[in-house]
């Protein structure tokens, strides 16, 4: 019974030695070479915040606010800042506005769909940060 | 939403009782006129009011002048009102005077605001209301910021987030006087600028500004910020929701990376 175990423990390290060996993976360095992806999308608060206002986020998120919720049962802008990136992506840039901003909706016009990713993560971060009291510095 | 049910409900009985109101931003006669082809035209007289108060431990002997002169140079900057297009919004309805809470309209805005802008100086944080504006002066700031291009500045002023209370050295605003509009106009909604291209901006933030304008845009911004919410203009009259400034001052003055100096001893 024993010995029996030891085989089979033998034997499962030699298969998986074999597995290792076969898939070596490939070096960080090739792997990094291969893409060369390099990330220029930079953070630019003043930027971002010109995307916010064009889009004109706060006509309906008021903000200041201290609430949350408006009376209509709208986030106010803190109350986008509150939310988890994820679903403000989602909640912002796919699903909600009720269609109004969509192809055929009333806002078609609207920069919204047509925003890039880079700026899509800059308009995001600007929300998040309205949540953070960060510090305006001026010289 | 209580805050603003309260707010409202204070501004009301304040005008009822024909007293004066106090706060950051209080507004009179407020109303729309809709021109029928997208375009909405506000008209209202604000009040605005900015408290400045004095934390530093050798006094400001030049806080007079600082004062009257952010206070022109805020009216200057707020006069003639604002005009945005591209503004998503519900659907006015100039019969009912009311917004339709299920058509959706694209407005071109004409801000047609009169503004009165008061600076005035208080001594004790008693004198602060929960939705007034505050420029606190102290000695120094220890706070270093990085720009876009790497480089490390000290800051001459910190405000904290829109709406909130702003603080501001005074050699450095001795220096700089447009540095306490500046600050004042992140309190209403504006963003610093870094871009060597727009120094002639009164918002460009890295020491050597060649003017001090204003564009369009942030005009507008800033009216739409005063206004808060475009409903509000159905209501006649409002003053801005409570932001609880005394208790967001003393935050961010005792906040230890901000590296605030100033005389404790004022601080009460």
């Amino acid at each position: 019974m024993v010995s029996n175990i030891i085989r089979l423990s033998l034997g499962s390290m030699l298969f998986l030695l074999t597995a290792a060996c076969v898939n070596k993976p490939l070096s960080n360095q090739k792997t990094l070479g291969k893409g060369k992806i390099v990330d220029t999308c930079r953070y630019y608060r003043y930027e971002a915040g010109q995307i916010i206002s064009t889009l004109g986020c706060r006509n309906c998120h008021l903000a200041p606010d201290l609430e949350l919720k408006d009376d209509r049962g709208w986030p106010t802008f803190r109350g986008l800042a509150n939310m988890d990136s994820l679903k403000l992506i989602k909640y912002v840039f796919k699903e909600a506005h009720k269609g109004w901003y969509s192809k055929t909706g009333t806002f078609k016009a609207s920069r919204m769909d047509t925003l890039n990713d880079c700026e899509i993560k800059g308009a995001i971060q600007y929300i998040k940060d309205a949540g953070r009291s960060i510090a305006i510095p001026s010289q | 939403m209580p805050t603003d049910l309260i707010d409202e409900l204070k501004s009301n009985i304040s005008l009822l009782q024909n007293q004066p109101l106090s706060g950051g931003i209080v507004a009179k006669n407020l109303r729309i006129s809709d021109n029928g082809s997208g375009e909405l035209t506000l008209y209202g007289d604000f009040t605005i009011t900015l408290k400045v108060l004095d934390l530093t431990t050798n006094g400001a002997p030049d806080l007079n002048s600082l004062m009257t002169f952010t206070q022109q140079v805020i009216t200057s900057k707020l006069r003639g009102g604002g005009y945005k297009s591209g503004i998503n919004f519900l659907k006015y309805n100039a019969v009912k005077k009311a917004f339709d809470k299920d058509k959706t309209w694209t407005y071109s805005i004409r801000y047609n605001f009169n503004f009165s802008v008061n600076v005035i100086q208080i001594n004790m944080l008693n004198q602060l209301r929960g939705n007034d504006f505050v420029l606190a002066v102290v000695d120094s700031i220890g706070h270093q910021f990085t720009d876009q291009y790497g480089k490390r500045h000290y800051s001459g002023g910190l405000t904290n987030g829109k709406g909130g209370p702003a603080v501001i050295t005074y050699d450095i605003w001795k220096k700089n006087r447009y540095l306490g509009v500046h600050e004042f106009f992140h309190t209403l909604g504006l963003d610093d600028i870094e871009d060597h291209g727009k120094k002639e901006r009164l918002m460009y933030h890295l020491d050597d500004n060649t003017g001090q304008s204003i564009s369009d845009t942030e005009r507008g911004d800033m009216m739409h910020f005063i206004m808060g919410d475009l409903r509000r203009m159905l209501k006649g009259n409002y003053s801005n929701v409570s932001n609880n400034t005394i208790q967001l001052l003393r935050i961010f003055i005792n906040n230890k990376t901000n590296g605030f100096k100033y005389n404790k001893a004022k601080f009460r």
